[in-house]
């Protein structure tokens, strides 16, 4: 799970289930592993109060539900929690056994694409692997969130169609830039898949609206990181009033631009060369990373050059 | 490479082990530094930063620390002092930075990237420091207040200096007069007279530290009533109010709902205020209760008992902790909890403290399954089964039970490998609740043996028990009420009372933030 202090964009995560102490050994053994997000990690054995603090909270992303969690069943108690959700899409849970699978357990989280994991709750308790497992339900969140969001076939769609408008070296381009930036840069996961696809839907948007306005979720989302400032000035967007995911795809959508006019060396030099400690983040990472970015760039069309020749 | 604010280490994976780690350590890494920060970013108004600009110079500045918050990892920190705090002109490569978060401190040198005056502010930019010192764990500071000065005595042979006490810590303070080092005297507060030690002066300063050497377990108590006047300047001992007016706070604070149980007598509160007045002489021996005022209104108490004793160990309870909620904050509610550590862990002898609590409670559940999961070495924590049950003697002996003065009123203990148990004075706690029998076995046949010749050693035909024991199905001649299905109990070893006041103070911050409150 990413460990820096935004990325779960203020989502709350539940612990709930029967065994006594457990679901508050689980949150400290989280809290442990991920500090920053301690304050959004809650854990409660009794179900009034787990309920309580889903309809009060109304984003609990992710339960952790011990398959001990009384007398209603695994899903009928994570459905409760799952509909107090806002976005009830964006609700996923974990199933936790004893130590021993069970097919009460097995056949629930077969049954609910929801439940995204069956995991062992004392190797989440063990805090030498805590980090490792949370990753690996962190990366399976996303990519069920992704799933659900742009379904694959969605996806080749999207991206067919976005390359009739801008070439596909610089869609990739763009596509690496995003992760490259978001990766170094202080967003939420949400933004941070956006920024990924926000390329693509950029091009979709200004090209063939109601493709995308179809999938509203994701239009909905796409919002969290278009930005219709259309500067040049690297520093001024960097030391704009914009949010950090709106910073991020500004500048990509910048240098997505000056690439296709073969000024992005020009451009990226122009914006780094009075850089100092004193600078925004974004323009000190700009001049950290010139040269992965430069490097990018070229990749991108020989990927593309590559692929090219493979259909010819 | 970068510093992440929070990152993980597969073998060094706890963020508040840095706030356990010795005097003198070296945090090195990565893994080692970015707890430090992510605490110290986490949590601004628990921390505090101190600036010096060469190794030479004493003088330390007040300052500002921040990072760059749109950048995942921490690349720099800056610093930033008021225009005019630093007399002379900075002109070092380096600067040391003191911070302190939960009352931990460390310090590390780093070297300044970049230097500008704005406005009335001076400002650094300085690198990630590659590694940071542990310097001291404070985790009994010295506290000082400004409007707070006691009055002492330092007196040697015939010789008598009257001073005034500026600033208090467990076992030392700081006087406003030059002595002498390892100049060895007495020294008197609040008409008690202690044995003491220079242990440090400054040059041309009239300041000196004195250590305390006690001689006894009351001796630290009334101590701990002069210390708690600096660091926890709103508590009392309950000795100074009327009991009817503590009982009050018990009843508004809804205490005598939450908690009586089908065993209460009529004339509850009658023998309560008749325990309490005996007890008042068991202050610093037996018990400690100490209540907190706001705006001049009683607005909690907490107190501990002593429920058994060895030659060796000291068993103490936390207990009867409650707090007008109109009144109170939840630092308040910490003070409530804190005092007892550190009291406890003054006393000479070594002691285990016990708390029973229900996990509904999630800010207790909190607190201590954070401080098990981060110091197990230093406790235990489990569920229990806890019932109340009258105990009506039949003829039996007192063999092998000890019965001694509790202030103006008996106690009887008994302790073999399977029970540990102690009753009387009845209402130590206004539920009864100190008549304790813990057993280890799940046996009630030892149970009721144990409370039988507790009875018999006090002479009474029956005593109301708390019992600790894991079996909930005890003969049906007993008439028993569960008291609830989600007890918890948690022994906390000596070695660890001042490593649970962090603990608190984090789970109080973290709540305050989960609550929004400011």
């Amino acid at each position: 799970m990413d460990n820096h202090s935004r990325s779960l964009g203020g989502m709350n995560i539940l612990i709930y289930g029967k065994d006594p102490l457990m679901p508050m050994k689980l949150e400290q053994a989280l809290a442990t592993a991920k500090p920053a997000d301690e304050v959004l990690i809650d854990s409660f054995e009794n179900y009034d109060q787990a309920y309580n603090f889903c309809k009060d909270n109304k984003n609990v992303g992710l339960v952790f539900l011990f398959e001990n969690c009384g007398e209603m069943d695994v899903n009928s108690v994570f459905t409760q929690f799952q509909k107090l959700n806002e976005y009830q899409d964006t609700c996923f849970a974990v199933l936790l056994h004893n130590g021993m699978e069970t097919i009460k357990g097995l056949r629930a989280s077969k049954d609910n694409d929801s439940i995204i994991g069956y995991y062992n709750v004392n190797d989440l308790l063990d805090l030498n692997k805590t980090s490792f497992f949370m990753q690996e339900i962190w990366e399976k969140y996303q990519t069920t969130f992704e799933k659900i969001l742009i379904p694959s076939i969605l996806a080749s769609t999207y991206k067919t169609i976005a390359q009739k408008h801008l070439p596909t070296e610089i869609l990739n381009f763009g596509e690496r830039l995003s992760v490259l930036l978001s990766g170094e840069m202080n967003v939420t996961w949400k933004e941070s898949l956006m920024l990924k696809w926000s390329p693509v839907l950029k091009v979709l948007k200004e090209n063939d609206q109601d493709l995308i306005k179809g999938n509203k979720q994701l239009f909905g989302l796409y919002q969290i990181v278009e930005s219709n400032q259309n500067s040049s000035d690297l520093k001024q967007i960097a030391e704009s009033e914009l949010e950090i995911a709106k910073k991020i795809s500004t500048t990509v959508q910048c240098l997505i631009s000056s690439m296709k006019e073969n000024k992005l060396e020009m451009v990226l030099q122009n914006a780094i060369k009075e850089v100092t400690p004193r600078s925004k983040a974004l323009l000190r990472i700009l001049k950290r990373r010139e040269l992965n970015i430069l490097e990018m760039a070229k990749a991108s069309d020989v990927t593309t050059k590559v692929a090219q020749l493979k259909v010819v | 490479m970068a510093l992440r604010i929070v990152d993980y280490d597969p073998n060094d994976y706890k963020l508040a082990a840095v706030l356990t780690s010795g005097a003198g350590e070296v945090l090195e890494g990565d893994q080692k530094i970015g707890p430090v920060f992510s605490l110290f970013f986490q949590w601004a108004e628990k921390n505090q930063a101190f600036l010096r600009y060469s190794k030479s110079t004493s003088e330390l500045v007040s300052c500002k620390i921040t990072r760059d918050i749109e950048e995942r990892d921490l690349s720099q920190l800056y610093v930033s002092i008021p225009l005019n705090s630093i007399k002379e002109k900075v002109v070092a490569e380096n600067l040391f930075i003191r911070m302190v978060i939960f009352e931990v401190c460390y310090e590390f040198e780093s070297s300044i990237i970049d230097h500008w005056i704005e406005g009335e502010e001076q400002n650094f930019i300085i690198d990630v420091p590659k590694n940071i010192k542990m310097i001291l764990a404070r985790k009994a500071p010295r506290s000082s207040k400004s409007d707070v000065a006691v009055d002492a005595k330092w007196i040697v042979g015939n010789e008598i200096i009257n001073c005034f006490i500026t600033s208090m810590g467990l076992d030392s303070c700081v006087i406003d007069c030059q002595l002498s080092p390892s100049l060895k005297g007495i020294l008197q507060i609040a008409g008690h007279d202690f044995i003491a030690k220079v242990v440090r002066n400054w040059e041309g300063e009239k300041k000196s530290v004195i250590k305390i050497d006690f001689s006894s377990d009351y001796e630290t108590g009334l101590y701990f009533d002069v210390y708690k006047m600096f660091r926890y300047p709103r508590l009392s001992s309950r000795t100074r109010y009327e009991v009817e007016d503590v009982l009050e706070l018990y009843k508004r604070a809804g205490f005598f709902n939450n908690f009586s149980s089908k065993f209460d007598e009529e004339d509850k509160l009658e023998k309560i205020k008749t325990d309490w007045n005996n007890i008042k002489s068991a202050e610093h021996h037996h018990t400690a209760d100490y209540c907190l005022e706001q705006s001049g209104k009683l607005a909690g108490t907490s107190s501990l008992a002593q429920f058994c004793q060895t030659p060796n160990l000291e068993y103490w309870v936390f207990h009867q902790l409650c707090a007008d909620k109109e009144l109170t904050t939840l630092e308040d509610t910490g003070t409530l909890y804190n005092w007892r550590c550190e009291y406890l862990h003054l006393r000479k002898k070594d002691s285990a403290s016990y708390v029973w609590f229900r996990s509904e409670s999630r800010w207790l559940e909190r607190i201590y399954v954070k401080f098990n999961t981060q110091n197990p070495q230093l406790g235990e924590l489990k569920t229990c089964s806890l019932f109340t049950y009258i105990h009506h003697a039949s003829e039996g002996d007192s063999l092998n039970v000890r019965v001694y003065n509790f202030g103006d009123g008996k106690r009887a203990i008994y302790k073999d490998d399977y029970i540990t148990a102690g009753a009387g004075p009845n209402y130590v706690h206004i539920n009864r609740n100190m008549n304790v029998i813990i057993c280890n076995d799940g046996d009630w046949t030892k149970v009721k043996n144990a409370a039988n010749k507790i009875c018999q050693a006090l002479n009474e035909k029956s005593l109301y028990f708390r019992v600790e024991i894991d079996n909930s199905n005890p003969d049906s001649s007993i008439e028993i009420e569960p008291q609830n299905g989600t007890d918890r109990v948690t022994i906390i070893k000596k070695v660890g009372l001042l490593d649970l006041i962090p603990c608190v103070n984090h789970s109080i911050a973290v709540t305050k933030l989960k609550k929004g409150i400011k």
